[in-house]
């Protein structure tokens, strides 16, 4: 009963919804970017709203276009159930200089390396330089090529299935076991 | 014509052929003492519950061919690592199969070492004088843990990241001990170039050292009895080469079947990270120990995963009966079911309140 009543009170938990994971930033252009971020994760649409409210308050506006963030908000709020959220991550993309928010330079070219100041991210950094929208491959048979790749794996399913029950052992572990209960039975 | 009849000198020339054969393969023996396969084991070890190892070890020997593949167009550097394989999979030559079978053989590994592992704790094949072994194949599923941690880490998506972050996390909260799972160790390197290496090079390899080792025990202590067939006389045993031969034919259709998973349900790589929030949820396997830093704060992660991982080494050391038949332990089992019932509740709350995972 106690284990019953553990799992029904872990299933119903109430979770904490979006956790910011250190202390929030008070540079807008780093709140415009969390903003697309959750976006671009699927975040719930109340996470971007706050997240996006919160860039609008932020102490350090420098590097963001606040009228464009302000749009943003104005879609999103105005299209319940997330329908605007694609417009407002563009909104939100061009206002900011993405490196700016971030601070990296460009991709480094070779022997750009320690030489003080290494000019790539380091240590945890992101090296963030374009918040691309997650890549979702299609489910299914795309081409030609997919179907050779199915028939393939059809083909090494049959020969191992079939081979494995060729070379199956004389007995079956269920057989086995029968043999040894009659056996016990009959003493 | 063929008459499908041998003649005499038609089967001597065949005599002949087999001979040579014989004397190459005696001649190799000789030097790489591939005969010491040849070893008896029992017959009940031939099916598929006590071919589980073997598979776990093909799925193994999947992810390295996979991986190799892969490596030829992943690239460690944070700006670039989650491009990488965006073009890795629309512009390379089976380039999204590779990774679809990787994914999925990283998945089917850790499934199988499950399995395999509950086998062995429901025939109690862990007991004297196995208890070594049981510790090594823990290591194992530890290695493979963080084997498959790592390569989320790689993907260099939101969710790595905040899994990346997670592991820093844990690691300040080990002091010292932490130091090698942080970035202070080396702070000009970005650390997923340090996990890149730990991905590729030094957990496979100190997975396939244990491995050896894994199997130099099964091989010295001989697989174990079923404690439900008591007279291994009773069985037909066989050699060990018959055993591998038909684990590799289930490891053909295992490669088959990630074959279709690959083609039919490829795997999503996530938007590039960005730090300060916190949204994705982890791999399945992770659910375990992922609702803890929401209930408990960051260090009950650590704790949870050195509980959970200590307890499964800790088996054969906390269970000294020598009953076998998992009738006979019902402790034991309560105790393991319990534990179990306790982690598909954590996974069902996890599925449930976080349902935005990749």
């Amino acid at each position: 009963m106690a284990v019953l009543l553990l799992v029904f009170g872990l299933v119903l938990a109430s979770p904490r919804a979006v956790l910011a994971d250190e202390e929030e930033s008070d540079r807008a252009s780093v709140l415009v970017l969390q903003s697309v971020a959750l976006i671009a994760n699927g975040a719930p649409v109340d996470a971007v709203i706050e997240r996006v409210e919160d860039a609008l308050a932020a102490p350090d506006k420098s590097g963001t276009d606040l009228a464009l963030v302000e749009r943003a908000l104005r879609v999103i709020q105005a299209t319940p159930g997330g329908a605007g959220l694609d417009r407002a991550q563009e909104l939100l993309v061009d206002a900011v200089d993405i490196r700016f928010a971030t601070g990296y330079g460009d991709v480094p070219r070779p022997g750009e390396v320690s030489h003080g100041e290494p000019p790539y991210a380091t240590g945890a950094e992101t090296g963030m330089t374009a918040v691309l929208d997650d890549f979702s491959p299609a489910r299914g048979i795309s081409d030609g090529g997919d179907v050779v790749l199915l028939v393939l794996a059809a083909v090494s399913i049959g020969v191992g299935s079939i081979l494995a029950h060729r070379w199956r052992p004389p007995d079956s572990i269920r057989r086995l076991r029968r043999d040894v209960a009659l056996s016990e039975g009959s003493r | 014509m063929n008459t499908g009849t041998t003649t005499p000198a038609g089967a001597g020339a065949t005599a002949r052929r087999r001979s040579r054969f014989r004397r190459v393969l005696d001649a190799v023996d000789e030097r790489m003492g591939i005969s010491a396969l040849q070893y008896e084991v029992p017959e009940h070890a031939n099916n598929l519950s006590w071919s589980l190892g073997a598979l776990t070890a093909i799925g193994f020997f999947i992810l390295v061919a996979s991986g190799i593949y892969i490596a030829q167009w992943y690239h460690p550097m944070p700006e670039v690592a989650n491009q990488s394989i965006r073009e890795l999979m629309t512009g390379v030559w089976l380039g999204s199969f590779a990774r679809g079978l990787h994914f999925w053989a990283a998945q089917a590994m850790v499934v199988l070492a499950l399995l395999h592992m509950f086998r062995v704790f429901l025939h109690a094949s862990y007991k004297r004088p196995r208890e070594g072994n049981w510790i090594v194949g823990s290591l194992m599923l530890l290695l493979a843990y963080l084997a498959v941690f790592t390569g989320t880490v790689l993907k260099w998506d939101q969710e790595g990241f905040e899994a990346l972050m997670h592991n820093l996390d844990v690691a300040e909260l080990m002091g010292g001990l932490g130091v090698w799972f942080g970035t202070d160790l080396a702070a000009q390197v970005p650390i997923v170039v340090r996990l890149y290496t730990a991905h590729v090079a030094v957990i496979p390899g100190l997975i396939f050292a244990l491995f050896v080792l894994h199997a130099l025990l099964v091989k010295r202590h001989r697989i174990s009895e079923h404690p439900a067939i008591p007279h291994p006389e009773r069985e037909h045993p066989a050699p060990f080469t018959a055993h591998l031969r038909r684990a590799t034919a289930y490891g053909l259709v295992l490669l088959g079947g990630l074959g279709v998973l690959a083609v039919l349900v490829p795997p999503v790589l996530g938007p590039t990270p960005v730090e300060g929030i916190e949204t994705t949820r982890p791999l399945w396997m992770f659910w375990w120990f992922f609702p803890f830093e929401q209930w408990f704060g960051i260090s009950s992660v650590g704790l949870a995963i050195a509980a959970i991982f200590g307890l499964i080494i800790l088996v054969p050391l906390l269970d000294r009966s020598p009953r076998r038949r998992w009738q006979e332990r019902k402790v034991t089992m309560g105790i393991a079911a319990l534990l179990v019932l306790i982690l598909v509740a954590i996974s069902v709350y996890v599925w449930i309140n976080n349902p935005n995972g990749h």
